[in-house]
């Protein structure tokens, strides 16, 4: 006979990473995180039960060290983050990432190339509210192949040079 | 009793943690996180992991959420925000997320009864509990066989059906209660100064690594304080 508990521990696990997923929220983030570890300590603790073994409950012990670990260093973060840019959604510590380079959408049979300049603006406008980063090193365009079409060295985001 | 009481906190739980990732106010899903760790906390009680139980009680319940509450409302005063409610791809993380739920719980559901024959091979609680039920079977179907009135041996039957259920019931309990003995909390720590003191001992040396560099990132510019207080 299966314990319903062992089946419940994947479920956290999902739900923990479907929540880790779409949240914004920093703090809610990071309990999606614990969620997710505490679905997979209650599966320890069935196994090690069914084991006849107390190693089950011992990794439970483990896991529960590395959350309240985990928590401290995680609020520290928050705290230090928030202290930066004073919120908490997770959308303003993007200005890193790449922008999006759709070649589907509403190209009108321009070649990549062609379009730089509206993909660029639209970068600019991605990294808009990012005020004092516009000096950020910006990542080659994804679409464009390097291969066949080496970038410049000196290549620059048209808009985003022009801002600065 | 206690497979009821276990259903029934399973249930509370992935109730509450669907709730925890559906719900848009982040105290209230706080709150939800908090009522899923108290029911996990009493499916480890079943399972007789009562340590396991306190300390998730103590340490998720108490201290995690409570400080994660502190700094939500620190960081946060007004109620929601549009990051709250506006969830991103929540489609493609649903599907995500149900796929790896599903394909654990179908390798945990195929590979179950396997494990389970192992386990029966080996456990010799199981070996005595079987030879013990098997005993009393036997004398039971042999009076069965001599009482040979066919008007009385369906019920018969039914009544020796019935003295076996409650045999094999006993049994269970008596291996319930013979673990229960052995996995209480003395045992526990036992085993965690002997066999699992590596263990212990990593555990340690993470939490105080953990505490130097919690503290050296939550610190506010340590020089500037550092200035102000040889001007004071």
């Amino acid at each position: 006979m299966i314990s319903p508990a062992l089946l419940i521990g994947p479920c956290l696990v999902a739900v923990g990473l479907f929540g880790f997923l779409t949240r914004r929220n920093l703090i809610l983030m990071f309990l999606s995180l614990e969620l997710m570890l505490a679905g997979v300590s209650l599966n320890f603790v069935v196994f090690g039960q069914m084991h006849d073994d107390f190693g089950g409950q011992v990794f439970s012990i483990l896991i529960l060290v590395v959350a309240a670990c985990e928590a401290a260093l995680a609020l520290s973060l928050i705290v230090a983050l928030v202290r930066l840019r004073g919120t908490l959604d997770s959308k303003a510590w993007s200005a890193l990432r790449e922008f999006q380079f759709d070649d589907q959408a509403g190209t009108g049979g321009r070649s990549a190339e062609d379009r730089i300049p509206e993909l660029a603006g639209r970068a600019a406008e991605d990294h808009s509210h990012f005020e004092g980063y516009e000096d950020l090193p910006k990542l080659t365009p994804a679409g464009l192949d390097p291969q066949s079409r080496p970038v410049d060295s000196d290549f620059k985001l048209p808009d985003l040079a022009g801002r600065a | 009793m206690e497979l009821w009481l276990t259903y029934a906190f399973c249930a509370i739980a992935v109730v509450l943690a669907m709730a925890f990732a559906l719900i848009k106010h982040p105290v209230h899903a706080a709150l939800s996180f908090a009522c899923v760790v108290l029911a996990a906390a009493g499916v480890y009680l079943l399972q007789n992991a009562a340590f396991v139980a306190a300390s998730t009680v103590v340490v998720y319940a108490g201290a995690t959420i409570i400080i994660f509450m502190f700094v939500l409302m620190f960081a946060q005063q007004t109620n929601l925000l549009d990051y709250d409610t506006h969830k991103q791809n929540p489609i493609a993380a649903g599907v995500v997320a149900i796929a790896l739920a599903a394909t654990v719980i179908a390798v945990v559901l195929k590979e179950f009864p396997k494990l389970e024959e192992q386990l029966a091979a080996k456990s010799p609680v199981a070996e005595v509990a079987a030879a013990d039920s098997a005993e009393i079977v036997k004398p039971t179907e042999g009076d069965v066989n001599a009482e040979l009135d066919v008007k009385a041996e369906p019920m018969s039957l039914k009544a020796s059906d019935a003295a076996t259920d409650a045999e094999t019931e006993e049994s269970s309990a008596d291996v319930m209660s013979a673990k229960a003995d052995r996995f209480t909390v003395a045992k526990l720590g036992a085993a965690l100064y002997t066999r699992y003191l590596l263990a212990i001992e990593i555990a340690g040396t993470l939490l105080l690594v953990a505490t130097i560099g919690a503290v050296v990132i939550a610190q506010r510019e340590p020089k500037a304080d550092a200035q102000e207080r040889t001007k004071s």
